[in-house]
């Protein structure tokens, strides 16, 4: 096992090596191009990404009534409100919940579809794909169909472990959190199922064999070949989904409109933040909410890509 | 390289120093457009007003947009904050089919809504119950014209209450005894809903404190008061015993037992759209009699009924043929009597709409019962309740209900309802008092 993961660090340190060397000549040559490259994402960055961080910078320090400048009253605004901490809450035992289920599940089917490299496995791939081919709209009715016992298919499951009505499942907030985590899980599954399974081909063929000659079984060779091999995607998984999770919008807003208000259309920080837009009318809290969501988010992802192997290769 | 990257950055600090000159600006109040056909927002069931309009005036040439009958607040009110935001794009004339949308919409930051005080003349609104237009009466001005009326009256089932032998309750206590009466020797039967309307058919009815303007900035929210705690006293016995039922009204859940629904206080729209288009009762069955009331108190709820607004950024002759449209589709009988399918808010309208839409339809009970409830509920509605910028409607729905189907009384719940309703009305801005 140990040679395995010897042989194929020191083949990647020569590899780095070598390339950084032909980098050093080449570089002044490609910068031009290089630029080209990127300036499509910069400048797209700049003006959907920069801009309106900048301008919701200025808004938040900036009274809505005198169009002054606000100090951290925005701030304080928000912060005191009644729904800001439950708002986090709500959201954080959400990711709580759905994290473990969208990673444990992805990695799980994209093994076994990697273990059955077949006309069978390539069938199942296919079907596991499906619910993430509905755009979220379609996704969410479908779930709103199977979860309301007066007219789901599946109605005799419901009432069997005891749901009766909509509202039955709408008005404890655990069963919201596990609908939300489900919805979520099938709305984003398939879609990660393909890049975690492009990470798992991505592995050499000679790397596995190697692991086989070493005498891996093929739970050693998932514990101490795939998993390391596939944990950056793995990591940007985790990244990416939690950035989705933390700004969840679409989700509970829709979910309160099937539930006839039943869920509190405060239910989550960035439905807070558009209450306080486009409702209360205070352009500034809402801004001043979106700096703080922005700083938590980009918290944790300078903590993960600096502080953390995770995003890089094993 | 470096030409590319100056070229960049100073394009970057242009679009910046745009951007920045353009966040100090505020939304310019004072932009008014005066010509051009008039733009009107309208929900489906208004376009038929639209086109009675457009009938009767041929030269004023109109440009419709249809909105969702069932938009959400939160929806328009996007939509208006944007315009504010950008400066222009207001439609001349828009339907609110929320009435607690009027206080948002003429509130000073938002100042969607026209003042209409000496743009409508006083005879037009002293043509309608004054119960009717005190929610377009903010702050001593007029603010809207309202297009429909919907007091609540006692639903039920006549075609039941005579092979049960029952006669329809007039008060709340008699309404409870009758409730309890029916779980017993009729169970699956229900005498109300909850799940949502509650405020309106039970708490304002009862002139329970749940939202009272008591200054201009200051509601007063008592639960506390002996008239709200007396109808938790009614409600709570007919919850435990089955008979109230907790689902919404207009949902798959309500519309699964609408068969069973015997009685329920209501507005006057439940007829049409709950017993007939979403229970499917059959014809001969349903009718209504007057408001349940406590002894003493003649009061009673009401439960919805549109608005219509003119933009206050439009001036000239624009802002005269607004008002006129907005005059014509509220009161004409061109309009409410020949189209509008709601009980009119103005009263000289509701004799003939009485007359075409229940004495000449062939699906009620008893015509003339229910066209005595309808005369009767009119100038009834409690106004103590004023319409807000937020909903003690929407908080019940979001606190009460799931309290309910959790399996707690409302006397359990009442302290957090108190305090729900205090918190969202100090998120709105207003200063609260409790007693």
């Amino acid at each position: 096992m140990a040679t395995v993961r010897r042989h194929h660090f020191s083949e990647q340190r020569k590899e780095v090596h070598h390339s950084q060397k032909k980098s050093h000549r080449v570089r002044r040559r490609l910068s031009w191009d290089a630029w080209l490259l990127v300036a499509p994402f910069v400048i797209l960055l700049f003006l959907a990404g920069v801009v309106p961080a900048v301008y919701a910078v200025v808004e938040s320090f900036t009274s809505t009534t005198s169009g002054g400048f606000a100090g951290f009253a925005n701030y304080h605004t928000v912060i005191t409100n009644f729904s800001f901490w439950s708002s986090f809450e709500d959201v954080g035992i959400l990711l709580l919940v759905w994290l473990p289920i969208l990673i444990v599940g992805v990695v799980l089917l994209a093994l076994l579809i990697d273990a059955t490299r077949n006309w069978f496995g390539h069938l199942m791939m296919f079907i596991y794909y499906i619910p993430s081919a509905l755009v979220g709209i379609a996704n969410f009715m479908l779930w709103m169909l199977l979860i309301d016992p007066t007219v789901s298919p599946i109605k005799f499951l419901l009432r069997a472990i005891g749901v009766k009505t909509l509202d039955g499942i709408l008005a404890r907030q655990s069963s919201v959190t596990l609908v939300l985590a489900l919805m979520l899980f099938f709305e984003g599954a398939g879609s990660w199922l393909l890049i975690v399974y492009g990470g798992l081909n991505s592995i050499s063929g000679e790397v596995l064999e190697a692991a086989k000659i070493d005498g891996c079984n093929t739970w050693h060779t998932i514990r101490y070949v795939k998993l390391p091999l596939i944990a950056p995607w793995i990591g940007y998984m985790a990244l990416m989904n939690f950035a989705y999770g933390f700004q969840l919008v679409l989700e509970p807003q829709l979910l309160s409109i099937i539930g006839q208000g039943l869920i509190s259309p405060q239910w989550s920080p960035n439905q807070l933040s558009y209450t306080f837009a486009y409702s209360i009318g205070n352009i500034g809290a809402a801004a001043a909410l979106s700096i703080i969501m922005l700083l938590i988010t980009l918290g944790i992802a300078f903590v993960v890509v600096t502080r953390t192997s995770i995003l890089e290769r094993s | 390289m470096r030409k590319f990257g100056l070229a960049a950055s100073a394009g970057m600090t242009a679009i910046m120093a745009m951007l920045l000159a353009g966040c100090g600006t505020s939304p310019s109040s004072t932009t008014t457009q005066s010509s051009g056909p008039l733009t009107v927002w309208v929900d489906a069931p208004r376009v038929s007003a639209v086109k009675a309009f457009e009938k009767a005036y041929p030269n004023i040439p109109i440009k419709m947009n249809l909105i969702s009958t069932t938009v959400s607040n939160s929806q328009l009110e996007a939509q208006i904050q944007l315009f504010n935001k950008s400066g222009s794009g207001w439609p001349d004339v828009m339907w609110f089919s929320a009435l607690s949308n009027i206080a948002w919409a003429a509130s000073p930051s938002i100042d969607y809504a026209a003042n209409l005080t000496n743009l409508v003349p006083k005879s037009v609104v002293n043509g309608y119950n004054h119960d009717a237009i005190a929610a377009c009466e903010i702050g001593g001005q007029l603010r809207c014209l309202r297009n429909d009326y919907a007091p609540n009256v006692l639903w039920y089932n006549a075609k039941l209450f005579h092979e049960w032998g029952y006669t329809p309750p007039k008060t709340w206590p008699q309404y409870e005894a009758l409730g309890l009466e029916i779980a017993k020797q009729h169970p699956g039967y229900y005498v109300g809903s909850v799940g949502n309307g509650a405020t309106y058919q039970y708490l304002w009815a009862s002139a329970c404190p749940v939202n009272t303007l008591v200054g201009s900035n200051t509601v007063k929210i008592d639960l506390n008061s002996p008239n709200c705690t007396k109808m938790v006293n009614v409600l709570d016995p007919l919850i435990k015993a089955g008979v109230l039922s907790k689902s919404p009204w207009f949902s798959s859940q309500m519309d699964a037992i609408g068969s069973k629904m015997v009685m329920t206080p209501g507005p006057t729209w439940f007829g049409v759209y709950l017993y007939e288009e979403s229970f499917h009762t059959p014809a001969g069955e349903i009718t209504a009699t007057a408001p349940i009331t406590w002894p003493g108190q003649n009061l009673t709820g009401d439960y919805g009924g549109g608005l219509w607004t003119v933009s206050s950024h439009v001036s000239g002759k624009l802002l005269q043929e607004a008002v006129k449209f907005a005059q014509f589709v509220a009161t004409s009988p061109k309009n409410q009597v020949d189209f509008a399918p709601t009980f009119p808010a103005y009263g000289p309208d509701e004799g003939p709409w009485l007359q075409k839409n229940v004495v000449g339809s062939t699906y009620f009970a008893d015509p003339e019962s229910l066209v005595n409830a309808f005369k009767k509920s009119t100038g009834m509605v409690w106004t103590g309740h004023p319409y807000l910028k937020f909903s003690p409607e929407d908080i019940w729905e979001t606190t009460v209900t799931p309290a309910l189907d959790r399996g707690e009384t409302l006397q359990q719940i009442w302290p957090t309802y108190q305090k729900a309703l205090v918190n969202y009305a100090q998120e709105y801005g207003y200063s609260v008092v409790t007693k």
